[in-house]
């Protein structure tokens, strides 16, 4: 188990290689320039050629990308080139902690809907549980946050006025961009544990829990809920990180000072650095959550060995 | 004596509140500022932030479209135009104590123009002596600018040619920087923690993304007239989550998304916070006199006189914006009164007869025809409305394309686009800015491409004329040729914008995005 460890994580290294290889040379070939565009005042000739200097984007791509490397793996990320006081280390640990705690809290949501939902539709199955639980799993993964967010603003901030409307700091402001995010995942979650479920409570040794007269309850969290929520478990890790990693519409429509919604502005405004620097990082924890999920995979199931 | 004191006591208890009443504002902005430095700032959003932080040699009256004293209390000119010179207050402070001086002003052109600082404002200064030589590289000796500090109180400048304007253009560069903070500080200086300003306000938070938080400065020359004790600006990219923020009592003034207009001039209580604002900028269709069709001037002519712009903005832009048929905006100097009659008027038969003198009479026989604009909701709805009107009107079918904004530019400069969209903001309220820096045949931006060495003559000549009324005439006669006789360009409105704010907000509206907060005032 050691060794399998040992060696996913040396994959990561050329893995990581590849990805920043087509990210720099596919940013470098979409065309426009972090300061071309005619905005209302966009720049003069001499201006741009200054700039391109201050920031050596007039050097060949090949030796932009070396150069790039070089500074990356002595943990330099490099500068952004719309601020000129923050680095792209800088911006990552100001922002990235904010779409943790947006993950994580989402996350929650999920699990805290989406379980329930899944184990109810379950023992409830072809009844009137299982079609509302169904219903509600298929508009979350239908309706998307760009519709929901607003909704939830305009019923819960202007008609209830019980919650704020938008931005980042007290718990009160976490509630609905959570809720928005993570009610996708919530019907993912509730889809996984129904169907794992229904497997599970099909099986003999729940049958014998039944025939030695154990409650029902007893029966379902007891014995059937711990072999059902396996996949489910397993799930996880890439779950958090696709939601850690995927909050750029929240983010936008909640005002919050993440790390999706600093990626899709760098994006759009050729923030070389703090592109390669996003990429870069989404990849390791992807890698990452994929390696855990493994793991924890091999450590629930006994079976299950990887030589 | 006892119950006088105690009624005295009370008194006072319910009454210092009221007295200790701090005005505050919340705001918003869409984006978080690049910077805070005025030497390096060319984001239009952001100019009303170094405003609240500093003073520059010179204010605008935008009512009077007029630069007003700041720093500098007074300025005058040589009789050959070329030599401004500028008296400084004494009582300017900075918040570390120190007086700003004329040292403080040279320091900063220079580092404006120092290539290794790479500003974007560089070429804002091209027209002092000596400046574009040092910023492109051509020559090293920072000396060799027409820059001069007189004594401690005055600084001079001399310039290449006579400009009629330059003391609105200093507003942009003319704001003075701590030498000793950024020095100390580089690229961090202007972080909360280390900035040094002269300002009406002082800089006491700056969140990321989130918020700026500004506090009164009470050092600054003018406080006395500085109402708003604490201003907050939260940064909101979305338009929609700022009118909920809005509507929920979290901001004071806010900006109506184009898709809101109509619902905020129905609702009895938000249509009395409504009003119009117009801005100084232009929006306008430009088009590549060289490609065919458009190199027919009476091609040209038929799409502007086949584009009712009256309906324009009232179903589609909605912003209140005012219809033009000339460019330089309303506003500005040397812009054409509608009086004048100057342009291409909406008239659906002449554009049909300017179409047949070209030879497609009721649009036979025309090859492929693109409208380009860049990627927005609302240039679509644009760009889709005068698509119907060219249709309805000339018989014409035009294929309507957008592009990434980043990538439109490149693509127009590369004379691929028969003709676009384009907008076009000027920070110096006068016709040269728009005339002379977009139509000029070799120093303009050179996307018409067209030539009329007498337009060129006339931006040229009103460049250094220095009579008022002379310009006037010159930009007149300019425009004509530009969008009359050749049509090279069709303005289509200057821009305006509908904004909702609260009551015990007093404020005013700038027409070119340099709010000044320190002349507002909130009512409790």
């Amino acid at each position: 188990m050691a060794s399998y460890i040992i060696r996913r994580l040396l994959w990561t290294i050329p893995t990581l290689l590849v990805i920043s290889a087509i990210s720099f040379f596919l940013m470098h070939a979409v065309p426009g320039g972090p300061f071309a565009g005619p905005d209302l005042s966009h720049l003069a000739p001499e201006v741009i050629e200054n700039l391109n200097k201050y920031y050596h984007l007039d050097e060949p791509v090949w030796k932009q990308f070396l150069d790039y490397l070089w500074n990356a793996v002595r943990g330099d990320l490099g500068p952004s080139y719309l601020e000129r006081n923050r680095t792209v280390n800088d911006i990552i640990a100001q922002h990235l902690p904010v779409s943790a705690l947006l993950g994580l809290c989402a996350l929650a949501v999920a699990m805290a809907i989406g379980i329930p939902l899944g184990i109810i539709s379950a023992m409830r199955q072809n009844r009137a549980g299982d079609y509302i639980g169904m219903f509600v799993a298929v508009s979350g993964v239908s309706v998307p946050e760009m519709t929901l967010g607003p909704l939830l603003i305009w019923i819960f901030a202007l008609r209830l006025k019980i919650l704020p409307v938008a931005q980042w700091g007290s718990w009160q402001q976490i509630i609905l961009p959570a809720f928005t995010l993570g009610f996708g995942s919530a019907a993912i979650l509730a889809r996984l544990t129904r169907a794992s479920m229904l497997q599970v409570i099909r099986e003999d040794y729940i049958r014998t829990a039944r025939a030695k007269g154990l409650s029902e309850r007893r029966v379902t969290v007891h014995h059937a809920l711990r072999n059902a929520l396996i996949p489910v478990v397993t799930v996880i890790g890439p779950l958090f990180a696709a939601l850690m990693t995927g909050s750029m519409i929240v983010e936008q429509v909640f005002a919050i000072p993440g790390m999706g919604r600093f990626f899709v502005w760098s994006v759009l405004n050729r923030n070389y650095p703090v592109i390669m620097g996003t990429v870069l990082l989404y990849a390791v924890f992807l890698i990452i959550a994929n390696l855990v999920v493994d793991i924890m995979y091999a450590w629930l199931d006994p079976r299950i060995r990887y030589n | 004596m006892r119950k006088y004191r105690l009624v005295l006591g009370i008194l006072a208890a319910l009454l210092l509140p009221a007295l200790a009443f701090s005005a505050s504002v919340n705001l918003r902005m869409r984006i978080n500022p690049d910077t805070l430095d005025p030497t390096l700032n060319y984001t239009s959003d952001v100019n009303f932030l170094d405003k609240m932080l500093f003073v520059s040699l010179v204010d605008f009256d935008e009512e009077k479209a007029m630069p007003t004293p700041d720093l500098a209390k007074s300025w005058d000119v040589s009789a050959d135009g070329k030599v401004w010179t500028f008296q400084l207050r004494k009582d300017v402070k900075w918040t570390n104590g120190r007086i700003v001086t004329a040292r403080d002003v040279e320091y900063s052109i220079k580092r404006i123009l120092d290539p290794a600082v790479a500003s974007p404002l560089g070429n804002k200064l091209y027209m002092v002596k000596g400046a574009e030589a040092v910023n492109t590289g051509k020559s090293k000796d920072m000396g060799s600018v027409g820059i001069k500090v007189v004594d401690d109180w005055t600084i001079q400048f001399t310039l290449n040619n006579p400009l009629a304007f330059f003391a609105a253009q200093v507003r942009v560069v003319g704001y003075p920087v701590p030498k000793e903070t950024v020095e100390k500080y580089g690229n961090k200086w202007y972080e909360p923690a280390n900035i040094v300003s002269n300002g009406p306000y002082i800089l006491k938070e700056w969140k990321p993304m989130d918020r700026l938080v500004f506090a009164k400065n009470p050092d600054y020359y003018d406080a006395k007239n500085v109402q708003i004790d604490n201003v907050t600006v939260f940064i909101v990219e979305d338009d929609s989550t700022a009118m909920s923020m809005y509507e929920a009592g979290q901001l004071d003034t806010v900006d109506v998304p184009s898709g809101d207009i109509d619902r905020v001039n129905r609702d009895p209580v938000l249509s009395k916070q409504a009003r119009s604002v117009g801005q100084l900028i232009s929006y306008m269709i430009q088009v590549n006199t060289k490609l065919p069709p458009m190199d027919n001037p009476n091609v040209r002519k038929a799409l502007a006189a086949a584009i009712d712009k009256e309906s324009l903005v009232k179903y589609i832009a909605k912003g209140g914006q005012t219809p033009m048929d000339t460019l330089v905006p309303l506003g500005c100097f040397g812009a054409v009164p509608k009086s004048a009659g100057v342009g291409i008027h909406y008239d659906p038969a002449a554009a049909k007869e300017y179409l047949r003198k070209a030879g497609y009479p009721d649009g036979k026989g025309l090859p492929p025809l693109e409208f380009n604009f860049n990627t927005s909701e609302f240039n679509r709805s644009v760009a889709e409305a005068i698509q119907q009107m060219w249709k309805k009107n000339l018989g014409m079918d035009v294929a309507v394309k957008n592009y990434e904004g980043k990538v439109y530019w490149d693509i127009i400069v590369s004379g691929k686009l028969q003709y676009w969209r384009m907008g076009f903001a000027a920070e110096v309220p006068d016709a040269d800015s728009f005339l002379y820096a977009i139509a000029h045949t070799k120093y303009g931006e050179k996307n018409l491409r067209w030539e009329r060495t007498d337009f060129d003559a006339l931006v040229e000549k009103a460049q250094v004329e220095m009579n008022p009324e002379k310009r006037r005439q010159m930009y007149q006669q300019a425009e004509k040729i530009l969008v009359e006789d050749e049509a090279a360009i069709i303005p289509l409105w200057s821009y305006a914008y509908v904004n909702l704010t609260k009551p015990s907000l007093t404020r005013q509206y700038s027409r070119m995005m340099i709010d000044s907060i320190k002349n507002w005032k909130v009512t409790k």
